[in-house]
């Protein structure tokens, strides 16, 4: 049972795709596929859903403080404690001044495109569902998140580009990546990382799509001061620099 | 094991496993099927590891090595019980949002199905769901883990969320 000769080789490569270890040719012939096969698609997808109820299960002591109990029942009660309470004040303290000085680390290309945005945050639901594209469920827009550094792009399945802009830390310790949809309305959002998933905080539309949704949206600037309120409600860090950001990209984003 | 370096300082390595700890019984509760018995896999795990320290090599990850003493751990006990599967635990799945009474049974219900669906798979391909998707780990990581091939390592995953696909929506393809 260690070879590969027993398995299916369209299993193979969905295992291989979901987790983004594919090369970028390999993933391009399988997306080609993936569009003009809906079966092999629909088991992708089914996987993919697989995958988060498994995550989901199982998820239950992440979210358990490790406090003074647990460590006894552990036998670590001489270890110190690991604080789960986040000072605010000195996060949002330092999130201001991240925000003072957010001009100075903007990525160039990302300039270009936020002049060409007429931008409305979405409030309510960060994901705007018209029914042809969902982020949270595209395997390759898990894949860029996961594998991609800032400043690269890579073809999603809907035939849109993605762009990744930056990486930060957000406040309760979840990586966050800003990143750049091309299309007729281009987009740019916040995506954070919830166990091995990259989930869509924010989206910021352009103006063609004001028709398209009727939640509460603020106007904002042509620029990417409209991500400014998402920073802040994640009280993210400066962003991380390319260094770290490559290793957590090595590490799969653990730390 | 081959021993590099001096050993440790016990306090740094009990801190290293504080903040291991929630990925240890997240593993450990997947690899042996519930909350009470993931959480007890854990404590074996952190005592044997605490007792053999020494043959931790500084500069190496934690976390496989624990992982590996987990398993090891997991495997000496289903073949002194001889246990041919594992009890999922319903009750003691982690409570789940909803909006009203049945969907949090629905969801309790989708829960059970991915934990049985877990049970249901061979050790070898259930210590890989739980390395691959659940802890996030790379193909290489897992396989150095668990000292295997990385093609192997491949092959048991596809035949894992294979089976945990049949399991959860029956034979679809």
């Amino acid at each position: 049972m260690t070879g590969s000769s027993s398995t299916n080789p369209d299993d193979l490569r969905i295992s291989a795709y979901l987790d983004g270890t594919m090369l970028a040719g390999e993933v391009q012939d399988f997306e080609f596929e993936l569009a003009r096969n809906p079966a092999l698609a629909e088991a992708l997808l089914r996987w993919q859903a697989n995958d988060r109820l498994m995550q989901q299960a199982f998820d239950a002591p992440m979210h358990e403080a490790v406090d003074q109990d647990m460590l006894v029942r552990f036998g670590l009660d001489d270890a110190p404690a690991v604080s789960n309470v986040v000072d605010l004040s000195a996060a949002r303290t330092k999130r201001q001044a991240a925000l003072l000085s957010r001009k100075a680390w903007r990525w160039p290309a990302v300039g270009a495109l936020a002049a060409s945005i007429a931008a409305l945050v979405v409030v309510t639901n960060p994901f705007q569902r018209d029914g042809s594209f969902d982020p949270d469920s595209s395997a390759s827009f898990q894949t860029a998140m996961q594998d991609l550094p800032s400043g690269s792009v890579r073809r999603l399945e809907d035939g849109r580009t993605i762009g990744l802009t930056l990486s930060v830390s957000a406040g309760n310790g979840r990586y966050c990546r800003e990143f750049s949809l091309s299309g007729a309305t281009p987009q740019i959002g916040i995506a954070c990382r919830s166990g091995s998933r990259w989930s869509v905080e924010a989206l910021v539309n352009g103006a063609a799509d004001r028709r398209a949704t009727d939640e509460i949206q603020t106007a904002a600037g042509a620029d990417q001061a409209a991500l400014d309120p998402v920073y802040a409600r994640l009280m993210a860090s400066d962003p991380i620099d390319a260094g770290q950001e490559k290793r957590l990209i090595s590490s799969r984003w653990n730390k | 094991m081959s021993i590099k370096g001096a050993s440790p300082a016990i306090s740094d390595v009990r801190a290293q496993i504080v903040a291991l700890l929630p990925r240890l019984r997240r593993f450990c509760m997947a690899i042996a099927g519930g909350a009470d018995a993931g959480d007890d896999l854990a404590q074996a795990t952190i005592e044997r590891a605490l007792s053999r320290i020494d043959q931790w090599e500084e500069g190496t990850r934690l976390d496989s090595w624990m992982y590996r003493i987990a398993q090891n751990i997991r495997i000496d006990q289903a073949r002194s019980a001889k246990v041919r599967g594992i009890q999922v635990d319903v009750e003691a799945l982690a409570s789940v949002q909803g909006d009203d009474g049945r969907s949090i049974l629905e969801a309790r219900s989708d829960l059970a199905a991915a934990q049985s669906a877990m049970a249901a798979l061979p050790e070898d391909q259930r210590v890989l769901v739980a390395l691959v998707v659940l802890d996030g780990q790379s193909y290489k990581e897992a396989a150095e883990t668990l000292s295997i091939p990385v093609g192997t390592v491949m092959s048991r995953l596809a035949r894992a969320r294979r089976a945990i696909d049949n399991h959860v929506h029956g034979a679809v393809a």
